[in-house]
């Protein structure tokens, strides 16, 4: 393949929407996604949802149904998401070129050396697949979705960072923030804490909130309340005595710790 | 002394916890060691040391421990080759000039395994004050604050576990994926982050294997989620939930959970998957929608009059804005707008009709019902039968809250005063003139039940009418109430067994009244008749006591706190109720007690002694204090080889009012003692009984008498251990037997600072405790600003035999000499018996062990506890620095705390520095031990409340000077001055000799001693005599 030639040129124009499929390249699946770029020209692709780690798309095939594919990215963690907004804070040219909507070019550098990356860097970072019968993959019509979201990326950048679990507002709400908190000099970014040389004077001492940081050991307000309000995880789905067990587990969990806490095997009243 | 360290080491394996401890001596020096290892820590203690005085002496998790020996390097603060002490180690000519440099030490000590870890941690107490209260351990052990830190961080793992915040989750980061249970730390994430911004630096310096530094959030955090891991899995191999068969990656997953290793045999595909579906899984906790709207959820009970069988509730659907939760617009809005987009007072949303039903799709999830009516097209609500609102309000609408819907529910539900408990109506059985006080609690009284709903009573057909519907929520008046099955039980049970009218103990109606009474059903109101009322008024201090008037043969003046302490201690005693009067030290507990007594005797009251136990070292001040404010009371020092027996003793002890004793004899006398009828029992110093297995606490509580008073200086509120002996001895039985008031008290408010706990008690103990502190503004008009008392102590016996050898000898070279001679031999005669009198080592300059062997120095220690305990700062003051010497070292040992010392030889800038920081530093050194003439000195320590004078330079202009420091601008508190004096001695002699002779104050200030020197030896011969009655035995 040369550089005249590459999928993605008729549409996907800018540097993110590229750096989409050269991640397929990276992941060996270019070769396989040439007959995708047409079905992507054409109309062939008929809905394109993309949700925080998950994309869903109806692709026409040559069914009368439709097939439906699902991309599943992995999200980014709590604190990986804390570590990337440090550093889309760190140079206000970041935070500009995105709230005016574009991805600023050397994000992924600056990402990178706070060992993060928005594409996905391997294959388990991205996992699709398609309804229809096709046993390869990817088969076309996954290769339709991947140039259908490279044209919708190559609009909104934000999409990437919905990809990977937050949207836009979110996103910028944060930005504000952190940059609104470090103009006051608020501390409340995530800075790395003084060396040990730096803190000699403090050496054994602790911070003046442990003194009042209170600790509340009690029974929750409705017990294995996260397994309900979760439901079972599709790996359970076939083991429904596995929730019971857990339930059983949890409430256990808590006795025992309660015990602990309050010493002999009676609890406290609650 | 032992500071006891540790930290929280991660490592690939789990982590453990390393625990080391940092002595004052250096420990011996060992065998050889590797070329490049770290220098061995010169004070470490050793593991021994470690294993028995740190850890066993906690450690009753009842978890078997596991730890295992090692070492590990750390980078401390290091100054001349040493690393300097850490805070709490209280040595010697602290550097003041802090280190500079770091290096790096490697340390011998124990490495806990994390459920040991989290049980031995989770075992320690939370303030310093508190070390000693639930463990019973020696003082020589003391926490650092890394191991305080720590302690915290367990408390809040055992937090999260016990609030079942964590989740299945698969770490991938190494070659061998496990599977593992994660803290769910989204909503603690702030305050994770804020307790890790408080670890201790020394927390993060141990070497890794990789050299590199880890920050205090990541330490924490693998903290955190090893226990949490651990945890789990501990608590499920006691289930034994393992699958039986394993057909799937589900199961084996699951598996993996609830085994102990948590090894996950996936290939990279399967594990993959798995992660996807487990982040799938769990996205929906992340609260990732910022429109404006939410869907809210609002509860409607039924219109209607009846109890409610049959009616339908009403769950209606609304959007909710996020910013203004009050702005409520029916979703039935949405379904008839067409657009696209929807806007409503400058909010707006997106696909609005998409997103609503994929919301109630959710909520549908969460609480089944909703299901139904999302099979309508525009669903605006669903109908709930009664059982169905019931779950909605105890249980869903507590999940559809967390998962980010909006809830309304009505406000009945949430408030708990308005629910359903018992109404308790008390009244007198016998009239209070008959009412035989010797029952105090004991004593019985009529009272009958109902049911009530908030505060409205309803009868019993009433309720069981309503009780029959078996229904959980009914309506009752217009108002719905919860019913709770357990509660209901009880209800019938109270109801169903009691005779129309019963009778309980005011022990009974007093717990109820102001405590929340145990488990079960709240009791609601309390209400009673005749003099309960008035005695429940009183105790819970809604109606002011009568004051009494001052006893006339009190000689001296009671000021008015002191007068409504006399009056309190004669109301509660008139009941039989145990008082405990816990003023701050100078407010002059023993005056009231004296006027007490008095007070009693004139009104006919004291038929039979009162018998008072104190210790040894304040035996003597007692009969002081008593021959001064109250020489009509026949008080009788029962004490010493003379002391009489069996009938003798009964007989004597018939003819005084106050029998004195120790709590040393308590135990050996006790049959003795326990032969008299006792009219009144006093404990002064009544913190000697805190120890609830001590021989001594055993034998007084054998000691019964109708009235009971413990005297304290120390703030027993705050020290529940002591509160719960003291109490247990004044009112047997008031606050439940020692194991349940830990459960329900000192473990919860000593450890989790639980307020309603604190709060609980401090209402149940109120009534029996009296204590007034001196800055109260009612107490702090009445009192000067200087407030001198004496404080007569006792001399050992090893004191009395040196003293009269000294006193023998002296008078013997004082006859023969003469002129000049002779004067010098009156003064060196002086100074030895004031050597004496201060401590026998003192006199023999021996450097023998000081413990135990002088009144004063016995003392001094009990009072500058006091003192310490109420937050305060003393200086004392000798006029020898040999006595300053020895002060200072056995003050630092026995109250573990840093103590200044000031003497002639002190250079002026290091003098200036102890007084900066006895004067600024938070919290600081709060013991000055000062041997000079400071009068000389432009001293300023007006920190200090308290001025102790521990020898004496008979010359009160002297002693002014002195006291006068505190005095300096700037001190607007009132200060207590206490002059040591030894009763029986020279001491005490010339004290009566200067009182007599204040008026001539002037002439004593000219000549100093000098005017002893002019005594003729027979003169001499009376003022050296020494009073044997004054010895300790």
């Amino acid at each position: 393949m040369t550089s005249e030639h590459r999928p993605g040129d008729d549409f996907a124009g800018r540097w993110w929407a590229q750096r989409w499929i050269a991640v397929l390249e990276l992941l060996g699946l270019a070769n396989r996604l040439e007959r995708g770029r047409h079905y992507a020209a054409s109309v062939h692709v008929l809905r394109l949802e993309i949700k925080p780690g998950r994309i869903e798309a109806d692709i026409q095939g040559s069914r009368y149904d439709p097939y439906r594919v699902t991309f599943r990215v992995k999200s980014l963690t709590r604190a990986q998401w804390e570590k990337a907004l440090e550093t889309l804070t760190s140079q206000a040219l970041f935070a500009a070129k995105l709230l005016a909507g574009e991805m600023p070019q050397n994000i992924e550098d600056a990402l990178q050396s706070a060992g993060l990356s928005l594409f996905p860097t391997s294959q388990g970072d991205l996992v699709t697949e398609c309804s229809c019968p096709d046993a390869a993959n990817p088969c076309k019509h996954i290769g339709a979705v991947h140039y259908a979201l490279a044209e919708q990326l190559d609009q909104d950048p934000f999409l990437l960072f919905r990809l990977r679990g937050r949207d836009r507002e979110k996103i910028l709400k944060a930005l504000r923030g952190r940059r609104a908190a470090e103009a006051s000099g608020c501390t409340w970014v995530r800075e790395k804490a003084p060396s040990l040389r730096e803190s000699i004077d403090q050496f054994w001492q602790a911070g003046s909130s442990l003194k009042t940081f209170a600790v509340s050991v009690g029974p929750p307000a409705v017990s294995v309340s996260l397994l309900k309000r979760l439901g079972v995880p599709p790996f359970w789905k076939a083991h429904p005595e596995i929730r019971g067990a857990l339930g059983r587990l949890y409430a256990k969990v808590t006795e025992r710790a309660m015990a602990l806490a309050y010493g002999g095997e009676g609890t406290r009243r609650s | 002394m032992i500071v006891a360290h540790g930290t929280w080491i991660p490592s690939s394996g789990g982590g453990g916890f390393f625990l080391w401890g940092e002595t004052g001596s250096p420990a011996p020096p060992r065998g050889r060691t590797k070329a490049d290892a770290a220098p061995l820590h010169p004070f470490h203690s050793s593991r021994r040391q470690i294993e028995e005085e740190i850890f066993a002496a906690f450690g009753e998790n009842g978890y078997q421990a596991s730890f295992s020996r090692g070492e590990s390097d750390f980078f401390l603060p290091s100054l001349h080759g040493e690393p300097v002490a850490s805070p709490e180690l209280i040595v010697d000519d602290r550097e003041i000039t802090s280190a500079k440099r770091l290096a790096k030490w490697r340390i011998p000590g124990l490495s806990l395994a994390p459920m040991t870890a989290l049980g031995w941690l989770a075992s320690l107490p939370s303030e310093p004050g508190h070390f000693d209260e639930l463990s019973q351990t020696p003082l020589r052990v003391r926490l650092g604050q890394d191991v305080r830190f720590w302690a915290t961080a367990a408390r809040m793992a055992l937090e999260l576990l016990a609030r079942q915040r964590f989740l299945p989750g698969v770490d991938g980061s190494n070659s061998s994926p496990r599977a593992l249970w994660e803290p769910l730390l989204d909503e603690e994430h702030e305050r994770v982050e804020g307790l890790a911004s408080a670890m201790p630096p020394v927390c993060r310096a141990f070497v890794q294997a990789n050299h590199k530094g880890v920050e205090p959030d990541d330490l924490l955090n693998d903290f955190l989620a090893t226990s949490v891991d651990v945890f789990v899995r501990q608590a499920a191999s006691r289930l034994r939930l393992r699958p039986r068969v394993i057909d799937s990656q589900g199961a084996h997953f699951a598996a993996a959970l609830l085994d102990s290793e948590g090894a996950l045999s996936a290939t990279g595909n399967e594990r993959r998957s798995l992660e996807l579906e487990l982040a799938d899984w769990r996205r929906s906790l992340e609260d990732e929608t910022e429109a404006p709207f939410r869907i809210a959820f609002r509860l409607d009970p039924p219109e209607g009059e009846g109890a409610g069988a049959g009616e339908r509730w009403r769950l209606q659907f609304f959007l909710q804005a996020v910013d203004d939760p009050s702005l409520l617009i029916p979703v039935g809005r949405i379904w008839r707008h067409a657009g696209q987009s929807w806007s409503y007072l400058q909010r707006r949303m997106d696909r609005p009709q998409e997103r609503a039903l994929e919301a109630l799709g959710r909520a549908s999830t969460l609480f089944p019902p909703i299901e139904e009516s999302l099979k309508e097209s525009r669903p605006e609500y669903c109908d709930l039968d009664l059982d169905e609102a019931y779950l909605f309000l105890r249980e869903s609408a507590f999940l559809l809250r967390e998962s980010g819907f909006g809830v309304l529910v009505p406000s009945w539900w949430e408030k708990q005063e308005a629910g359903f408990g018992l109404k308790l109506h008390v009244a007198a059985l016998e009239d209070p003139g008959r009412v035989d006080s010797a029952l105090g609690l004991d004593a019985l009284v009529e009272f009958d039940w109902q049911v009530a709903i908030g505060d409205e009573s309803i009868d019993r057909e009433e309720f069981i009418q309503l009780v029959s519907l078996k229904q959980p929520l009914v309506r009752l008046r217009g108002r719905w109430v919860e019913l709770k099955e357990e509660h209901v039980a009880e209800a019938l049970k109270v109801i169903g067994s009691q005779p129309a009218r019963a009778v309980m103990s005011l022990r009974e109606v007093l717990q109820l009244g102001l405590g929340r009474g145990e488990d079960g059903l709240p009791v609601r109101g309390l209400e009673a008749d005749g003099w309960v009322e008035t005695l429940l008024g009183r105790l819970g201090g809604m109606e002011s006591l009568p004051m009494l008037d001052p006893p006339g043969d009190f000689q001296g003046q009671l000021r008015p706190y002191q007068v409504s302490g006399l009056s309190w201690l004669s109301f509660l005693g008139k009941w039989g109720l145990g008082a405990c009067l816990a003023d701050d030290m100078g407010l002059g507990k023993t005056i009231q007690m004296l006027a007490f007594l008095l007070h009693r005797r004139q009104a006919g009251e004291l038929k039979r002694p009162f018998l008072l136990i104190c210790p040894t070292s304040v035996m003597s001040n007692w009969g002081k204090e008593a021959e001064r404010f109250a020489p009509a009371l026949r008080v009788l020092i029962h004490h010493g080889l003379g002391r009489r027996e069996g009938d003798a003793f009964v007989r004597q002890a018939a003819r005084h009012d106050l029998v004195v004793s120790s709590y040393s004899l308590v135990h050996r006398d006790l049959k003795r003692l326990s032969a008299v009828q006792w009219d009144g029992l006093v404990l002064d110093e009544a913190q000697n009984i805190k120890n609830p297995a001590a021989k001594q606490t055993k034998s007084v509580t054998r000691l019964g008498a109708p009235i009971r008073v413990a005297l304290t200086g120390t703030p027993v509120e705050n020290r529940l251990s002591e509160l719960w002996s003291i109490m247990e001895f004044l009112n047997p039985s008031y606050l439940g037997s020692h194991l349940s008031f830990k459960r329900r008290f000192a473990v919860p408010i000593e450890r989790y600072r639980d307020q309603e706990a604190a709060e609980e008690l401090r209402r149940l103990v109120q009534p029996f405790v009296l204590r007034r502190v001196k800055t109260d503004p009612t107490v702090i008009k009445d009192l000067p600003r200087k407030n001198e008392m004496k404080v007569f102590c006792s001399l050992t016996r090893e004191q009395a035999t040196l003293y009269e050898a000294v006193v023998r000898e002296s008078l013997t070279r004082i006859d023969h000499s003469e002129g000049m001679g002779r004067k010098g031999e009156v003064l060196v005669a002086l100074t030895r018996l004031k050597q004496v009198c201060n401590h026998p080592a003192h006199y023999l300059g021996d450097d023998s062990e000081l413990d135990g062997r002088s009144g004063k120095l016995t003392r001094i220690t009990e009072m500058l506890e006091e003192v310490l305990a109420e937050g305060d700062r003393a200086l004392i003051f000798t006029q020898f620095a040999k006595m300053g010497r020895m002060l200072h070292r056995h003050l630092r040992e026995a109250l573990s705390t840093e103590v200044l010392f000031l003497h002639g030889a002190v250079p002026v800038r290091q003098r200036e520095e102890m007084i900066t920081r006895f004067q600024e530093e938070v919290p600081g050194p709060s013991v000055f031990v000062l041997s000079l003439k400071a009068g000389g000195f432009g001293l300023n320590l007006t920190r200090a409340r308290h001025v102790f004078h521990f020898d004496r330079w008979w010359n009160p202009a002297v002693e002014n000077q002195a006291t006068d420091r505190v005095f300096r601008i700037g001190q607007t508190r009132s200060v207590s001055v206490h002059k040591f004096i030894c009763a029986g001695t020279v001491e005490e002699k010339i004290d009566e000799l200067i009182e007599q002779k204040k008026e001539l104050a002037g002439l004593v200030v000219r000549a100093g001693e000098g005017w002893l020197t002019e005594l003729s030896t027979g003169d001499l011969k009376e003022l050296f005599a020494l009073r044997l009655d004054a010895v300790q035995d």
